[in-house]
């Protein structure tokens, strides 16, 4: 009998981060897409060091940082009672990081591509950037906002090197991806074939669905 | 009352223009800015607007201080109660046309100027039309109503007339005529287009290199001096005091006269 909780695991793990990540990505691209200070460009390269970095060293640094020697696992566990390192809390804050250029990039380049005479259109009516942010412009880039929700939910359901080095393989923490690695270590090649199937079908369905949506009518703006 | 005395070096096509730009206008006034391209037409309504800071200056609407770089005061575009009229109409894709009409209008809708509105724009069967299924001439009439329906103090239109065909360039000129003799706003308008200078026009400031070079009505500036127009000479007299040309502009004849 196949143990579904790594999937359960896994969407719980997904659904969070999205919806983490969503609320979060919108200021910060935001402001990369409309901020015009000399120094931008460290910042875009901040947010999109988790394309490049192996998750590796990413699970690493964040594996250091949530430790109870360093000074923010010190801070977390003094003043929260939090500690990261092996929890699903440190989890979901390791794939926030690790995806977060899979929500910020689309969220930007769908604000870049607006006319910037939408923005100021709604200014001159006497609309504060909020009201316009929130009334113009994000209705505006629907498909990006999509694309961004559905990378990054993808993306964290297929990640493994980082909530390995961050979650290891507890119950709590074992995933979809992790299941598979301890499957096939164990030899037990049945069952990573099955977690492999499911892994495979569900993230195509969730790429067609997209696809789907985009070419009816979820479009941007040109 | 309408003041400003603003300043602003900017680059436009590669050349650097230094905007220095004064003068009062009375209230309700239709008055015209007129030049070529690049000179800072579009600029002084982006300053007026907010939407761009000038280097240093004032401008004041009334009782009302927009700017003020001494003092430090810049207020911001949306809290300073102007229409304005983009070239490329700008209206919000996601919207009807209704709901773009009205975006603008904060608490309870002043519905006897709404109906006068759509009813001079020919609206009313647009209604509930999204932007992307009406033609330009369409979405600058809604862009009109969008930006007068909430009775601006300063009404800013940056060459609204300019991406249309002759036909609908006038019947937009009616309209903006008669929409003003119901809210009488004072409205500055952007334009290179002698025709529409003379058909909305009070007053026209012409404007060369940023600076303001010449200052009356239509009929005073372009019958009494040089002035570059765009068009085809029909005719041409000549005395010994000046030139007298007739050009042919956009399908209408203007006359001027150039002193020796």
């Amino acid at each position: 009998m196949i143990d579904w909780t790594p999937f359960l695991i896994t969407l719980k793990l997904a659904f969070i981060t999205t919806s983490i990540l969503f609320v979060i990505s919108i200021p910060i691209s935001y402001w990369l897409a409309y901020s015009k200070i000399k120094l931008k460009f460290v910042f875009e390269a901040m947010v999109s060091l988790p394309l490049v970095l192996p998750p590796s060293v990413l699970g690493f640094y964040l594996l250091v940082a949530f430790s109870g020697d360093s000074p923010l696992g010190q801070f977390l566990s003094n003043n929260f009672d939090l500690s990261l390192p092996f929890t699903f809390a440190g989890l979901v804050v390791g794939s926030i990081i690790y995806s977060l250029p899979f929500m910020v990039q689309p969220m930007q380049a769908g604000f870049q591509n607006l006319p910037i005479a939408l923005k100021e259109a709604s200014y001159t009516l006497g609309k504060s950037r909020l009201q316009t942010l929130i009334k113009v412009l994000l209705p505006n880039i629907k498909a990006s906002l999509l694309t961004g929700v559905v990378l990054s939910f993808a993306h964290t359901i297929g990640e493994f090197g980082v909530v390995l080095m961050i979650g290891g393989n507890l119950d709590e923490t074992r995933v979809a991806s992790i299941a598979i690695y301890d499957s096939v270590n164990k030899l037990d090649y049945s069952t990573a074939h099955t977690y492999s199937l499911v892994l495979l079908l569900f993230s195509f369905s969730i790429l067609a669905v997209v696809y789907l949506f985009n070419k009816k009518g979820f479009r941007a703006v040109k | 009352m309408i003041k400003f005395d603003i300043h602003k070096q900017f680059t436009s096509h590669g050349k650097t223009v230094d905007i220095k730009l004064n003068a009062t206008c009375d209230e309700g006034k239709i008055i015209a800015v007129y030049g070529k391209s690049g000179v800072g037409k579009s600029s002084l309504l982006r300053m007026l607007s907010g939407l761009t800071t000038p280097d240093r200056g004032v401008i004041a609407v009334g009782e009302e201080v927009w700017y003020n770089s001494s003092a430090k005061k810049n207020i911001k575009t949306n809290k300073r109660n102007i229409g304005f009229l983009f070239q490329d109409y700008s209206l919000f894709p996601n919207m009807s046309v209704m709901k773009n009409i009205l975006y603008g209008v904060d608490g309870e809708p002043d519905q006897v100027l709404i109906d006068r509105i759509i009813a001079i724009g020919d609206l009313k069967e647009l209604l509930y039309r999204k932007p992307e299924s009406l033609s330009g001439g369409q979405q600058q009439r809604v862009a009109l109503a969008r930006a007068i329906v909430r009775k601006p103090k300063l009404l800013l239109l940056d060459e609204p007339l300019s991406a249309l065909d002759a036909e609908m360039r006038i019947k937009l000129q009616k309209e903006i005529l008669a929409i003003n003799s119901i809210i009488k706003t004072t409205i500055l308008f952007v334009s290179h287009d002698l025709p529409e200078v003379f058909k909305l026009a009070d007053e026209v400031l012409v404007i060369e290199d940023g600076v303001f070079t010449k200052r009356g009505t239509p009929s005073e500036i372009f019958s009494t001096d040089k002035v570059d127009v765009m068009g085809e000479v029909i005719s041409m007299d000549e005395n010994e005091q000046s030139k007298s040309l007739r050009i042919l502009v956009d399908g209408k004849i203007i006359g001027v006269n150039i002193p020796k």
